[in-house]
């Protein structure tokens, strides 16, 4: 067999280079065989593309119909975060009261614990004012404690022992020295 | 990770892909599966899948590339699932004449048949798939290669088989072939 006819059919297809082409070209021009062959290769290339197929236009509305019915359900499917929940009215409303009332409780015990820790707060201010040495800032308290306008009350949670016993003995402290005024830079 | 309802062809053109696609596929389903009903169930899988896939493809080549594979695929598993279920008609037949299934339905022998499409219903699968790659896709040697999944070489061995065994089979039916 000859050595070209394996090229045969690149040349058909147009896959080898130009010098493989004039080879091929040069070859059958001479033998009668690969000639013949040749045109037989590119008469089967001419039936394939000739030969009758299905009407494509009327398969592609056919299979199109399938599948945008598949894309409408596709489309019907919302992610966790988007997707729509259905809960009776009557749920909803309770659920809202519950979230409500859970806010307004933890919002009124918040308030609470800072009103219990006002009094520490108040002594630490003064103290912390008596020690740089602004009287007259410190001895107001001091003079309204005397007076019984205001008492330092404490109080009995353990919790408050716990945090504000320095400053309630500095408190105490305080009160002693405005008992000797003179005593104060 | 994408969930199902971001799908890309939410943001992408799917009906231009389908438009600008389907032709190529169709064609060549029906040249490799030989029948039109089989043909549109193997397009119709594949742009399936494609709806499926949760990752675009990067460019509408690779779409075309990717739609080829799926329906050789799909085509190659249907011939293989066909021959099984003949191998099981031939046993069924040769217990007895009671168990014979008939070999042709009245529609299958009433449906025109192609000399063409019968002469490449006649090819083995390789051989099939890269010619009609081939002529009916218009791929190059390197692109048919990258759809079967195999080399340039391998290519140029199953087209010059298929071409010679093709005209040996279409000798008799196309006159111009020698």
């Amino acid at each position: 067999m000859c050595p070209e006819r394996a090229l045969l059919s690149p040349y058909v297809d147009n896959e080898i280079g130009p010098a493989g082409a004039r080879r091929v070209e040069l070859h059958v021009a001479e033998c009668r065989s690969c000639r013949e062959q040749l045109r037989a290769y590119q008469t089967v290339s001419h039936a394939l593309l000739e030969s009758r197929e299905p009407d494509v236009s009327a398969a592609g509305d056919r299979i199109w119909r399938r599948l945008d019915t598949m894309r409408g359900a596709l489309r019907g499917q919302a992610s966790f975060w988007t997707r729509g929940v259905r809960v009776p009215a009557p749920v909803a409303v309770a659920l809202m009261a519950g979230v409500t009332l859970f806010l307004t409780s933890v919002a009124m015990w918040s308030r609470v614990n800072d009103a219990r820790l006002e009094l520490p707060a108040f002594g630490a201010a003064a103290v912390g004012a008596a020690a740089v040495g602004v009287i007259a800032a410190s001895a107001q308290p001091v003079q309204w404690l005397e007076q019984g306008a205001i008492v330092i009350q404490l109080p009995d949670e353990p919790q408050f022992i716990q945090r504000g016993m320095p400053t309630i003995l500095r408190e105490a402290e305080l009160t002693t020295v405005s008992a000797r005024p003179a005593a104060l830079p | 990770m994408r969930s199902k309802s971001e799908r890309w062809w939410r943001d992408s053109d799917f009906g231009g892909i389908y438009r600008e696609l389907f032709p190529l596929i169709f064609r060549v389903a029906f040249r490799i599966a030989g029948e039109r009903g089989l043909a549109e169930d193997l397009a119709h899988e594949a742009f399936l899948r494609l709806l499926n896939r949760d990752a675009p493809l990067p460019s509408i080549d690779e779409t075309k590339y990717w739609l080829l594979r799926v329906v050789r695929n799909l085509s190659l598993n249907h011939e293989k699932r066909r021959a099984r279920e003949r191998r099981a008609v031939g046993r069924l037949e040769q217990e007895g004449p009671r168990l014979a299934v008939p070999a042709d339905t009245p529609l299958m022998q009433a449906a025109a048949r192609d000399a063409v499409q019968e002469a490449l219903n006649e090819l083995p699968h390789n051989m099939r798939s890269a010619i009609v790659l081939r002529e009916y896709a218009g791929m190059n040697y390197r692109d048919i290669a990258s759809v079967l999944g195999i080399s340039e070489g391998n290519v140029k061995v199953r087209l010059h088989r298929a071409r010679r065994q093709l005209a040996r089979l279409l000798s008799d039916g196309v006159p111009h072939v020698s």
